[in-house]
């Protein structure tokens, strides 16, 4: 692992929705990764610019490449981070993909969890038992891996644990949200012994994208 | 456990967590724990051996409460009690100081290794049977037993080829004391770890902004930790940003640890948000990092509780090596040693012999062309071929997927 690009930091962007949303903060911190939004099939691009690689992955992914250390560092949204439980550290909130992890059913049904297991649908299978251990509600889950709202329209599962951003997909499905679970945000996930041993470039990138310059370490960015 | 992975396999499938190593895996193992070995040893070191069993009861009293469910129990045939399979080496070590140590003058110097057996979650493929290998040194509690280990643990890495290690360096005394400021109930206090853990500061500044009666300026200097690492000045920041706290002699002691690793032209990083471990650690603590390893090498540190719950309280620090790791970091086995081809006559047993007298691995193949003589030798990693020649006399041939031109004989 000594070949040349492994001295390039590299940081894991999740594909889709977020990847816009982050790559434009970036830029705004001195890291133009806007290379990597240009072709939509590439995967890997190197930005001698900025002293990185950057991999575009899918989001429920990026922990698991950091945690891995394949990349030192990753934009992951603390649902995923919730949900997987990576060992990797989380130090720093991004102030971007601002949303909220929720249970939501049919407009106007009554939620009521003591009348026998609550049967849930939901892409977040931990995070949805965690909040019903919590709670003490007695519980089934259905694992799902997309369109949930569909769940409670079949009959699948009364109820869904799902990312909600403005609701206006849950009103167009005559869905309601019951419960918000956790706001969910993406933050900076970096691997445990990349922190150590490529300390400067992280604690430079840190830094630059901490919203208040006194919080984070030393050297501005872009520098490498 | 999903039956559709257990039940439905052979009967012969191993269980989950659990590896065989063939060549040259193993072997690979095996040279590292021998390099620990000699090292230890030229330290005053001495190896001790203890149990796979141990009573169920023993091994709990040494374990913290939040991991007991990874004891592997059974039921002694010969009694009904509840036996285990040992979790961990260094409690077995406190419990036989304890037991048959205890007139011996200090310090003892012992090393260890051993395979341990820990329930967890194998959805990821994490090893249930875990080496280990590591010494301790019990009954100093000065600063120059720390020194000891770190150094042991530097010259140890690199007889295991790690040439350049990031030591990072840490202090359990900071968490304890900030926490015990604070004033957290056990439940805060395991969430504020978790956070730390992760150097989650956003969200526990929250937590602790949300817990009513929490010192206020205990719990800014927690918040604080997850920003306080970082190369060897970071001790200096904190001792301004944690001024009052009353850990001035645990800054001496992580500067006294920094500054002889630095001499020792060792890369030092400081991170005195670490909480792993912190259940058994009292001290300062380290891991190291080296380059192309995605987790720790090694890590260590000083445990000043653990003899006292077999014994007397007294004072120890040791270290570990994490073999799997550094296993990983080691190149392919250099091919070595010799297949010889041998037709029963004595001048070919004189040849075998002489091999042997002089420390050469040795597989003899009896009947064999010597075309298959070398492909043995490629698939199971022998440097040379040796078959009789046609008039008596001995070829060398070498044993590489290219190569079937004769060597002169010898």
């Amino acid at each position: 692992m000594t070949e040349p690009s492994s001295q390039l930091l590299r940081v894991a962007l999740p594909k889709g929705r977020l990847a816009e949303e982050a790559v434009r903060l970036f830029a705004m911190r001195g890291y133009d990764f806007s290379p990597a939004l240009a072709e939509s099939r590439r995967l890997i691009f190197d930005i001698p610019s900025c002293g990185c690689q950057v991999f575009m992955v899918k989001p429920m992914d990026v922990p698991v490449y950091v945690e891995r250390g394949v990349c030192d560092a990753g934009v992951a949204g603390s649902d995923t981070l919730m949900e997987l439980g990576p060992d990797v550290y989380e130090p720093l909130d991004l102030g971007i993909g601002l949303c909220r992890i929720s249970l939501a059913g049919i407009a106007g049904a009554r939620f009521d969890p003591y009348r026998g297991p609550i049967r849930i649908a939901t892409k977040f299978h931990n995070i949805a038992k965690r909040w019903c251990l919590r709670k003490g509600f007695a519980h089934e889950i259905v694992s799902l891996s997309g369109s949930l709202e569909l769940a409670p329209l079949t009959g699948l599962a009364p109820w869904i644990v799902d990312i909600i951003q403005t609701g206006e997909t849950l009103r167009q499905n005559g869905l309601m949200e019951v419960e918000t679970i956790a706001p969910v945000q993406a933050r900076l996930a970096v691997n445990r012994a990349s922190m150590k041993l490529k300390l400067k470039p992280i604690e430079a990138m840190i830094s630059a994208l901490s919203p208040d310059p006194a919080a984070g370490s030393s050297t501005p960015a872009g520098t490498a | 456990m999903d039956s559709r992975d257990s039940a439905g396999g052979k009967a012969s499938a191993l269980p989950p967590g659990v590896s065989d190593f063939t060549p040259p895996g193993a072997g690979v193992i095996l040279d590292l724990q021998a390099r620990f070995a000699a090292v230890s040893r030229r330290w005053g070191y001495q190896p001790v051996i203890t149990p796979m069993l141990e009573t169920a009861a023993s091994v709990e009293q040494g374990m913290p409460e939040s991991r007991r469910d990874q004891l592997f129990r059974l039921v002694d045939p010969l009694d009904g009690r509840v036996a285990a399979l040992r979790p961990d080496i260094t409690p077995q070590i406190a419990r036989m100081v304890a037991q048959r140590m205890a007139h011996l003058p200090r310090p003892l110097r012992l090393s260890y290794e051993g395979r341990v057996m820990r329930h967890r979650s194998v959805d990821h493929g994490e090893p249930r049977e875990i080496f280990q290998t590591g010494v301790e040194l019990v009954g100093d509690g000065g600063i120059q037993a720390d020194l000891e280990i770190i150094e042991l643990a530097l010259e140890t890495l690199r007889a295991c080829g790690v040439a350049k290690p990031v030591f990072d360096l840490s202090h359990m005394g900071i968490v304890r004391e900030l926490a015990r400021r604070a004033g957290l109930s056990p439940e805060v206090q395991a969430r504020v770890w978790s956070m730390l853990k992760r150097k989650n500061q956003a969200n526990l500044r929250e937590l602790l902004d949300a817990q009513p009666g929490v010192d206020a300026g205990a719990a800014a200097m927690l918040t604080a930790l997850t920003g306080l690492h970082g190369d060897a000045p970071v001790i200096g920041r904190a001792e301004r940003i944690l001024a009052g706290a009353g850990l001035q002699e645990i800054f001496a002691q992580l500067r006294a640890l920094a500054r002889r690793l630095i001499k020792l032209g060792v890369e030092v990083s400081v991170d005195l948000g670490e909480v792993r471990g912190v259940e058994y650690y009292t001290g300062p603590t380290f891991r190291v990092y080296a380059h192309g390893a995605s987790h720790a090498v090694a890590s260590g540190g000083r445990y000043d509780r653990l003899m006292g719950v077999y014994g007397k309280d007294e004072p120890a620090v040791g270290f570990a090596l994490e073999m799997v790791s550094l296993a990983l970091l080691q190149g392919p086995p250099a091919k070595s040693g010799v297949v010889v081809v041998s037709d029963g006559g004595d001048h070919m047993w004189a040849t075998i012999q002489r091999l042997r007298d002089q420390g050469e691995s040795v597989a003899v193949l009896h009947g064999v062309e010597p075309a298959a003589a070398q492909r043995y030798a490629v698939r199971h990693g022998f440097s040379l071929v040796i078959v009789p020649g046609p008039n008596g006399e001995v070829s060398n041939l070498a044993a590489d997927d290219s190569g079937m031109e004769k060597h002169p004989g010898g």
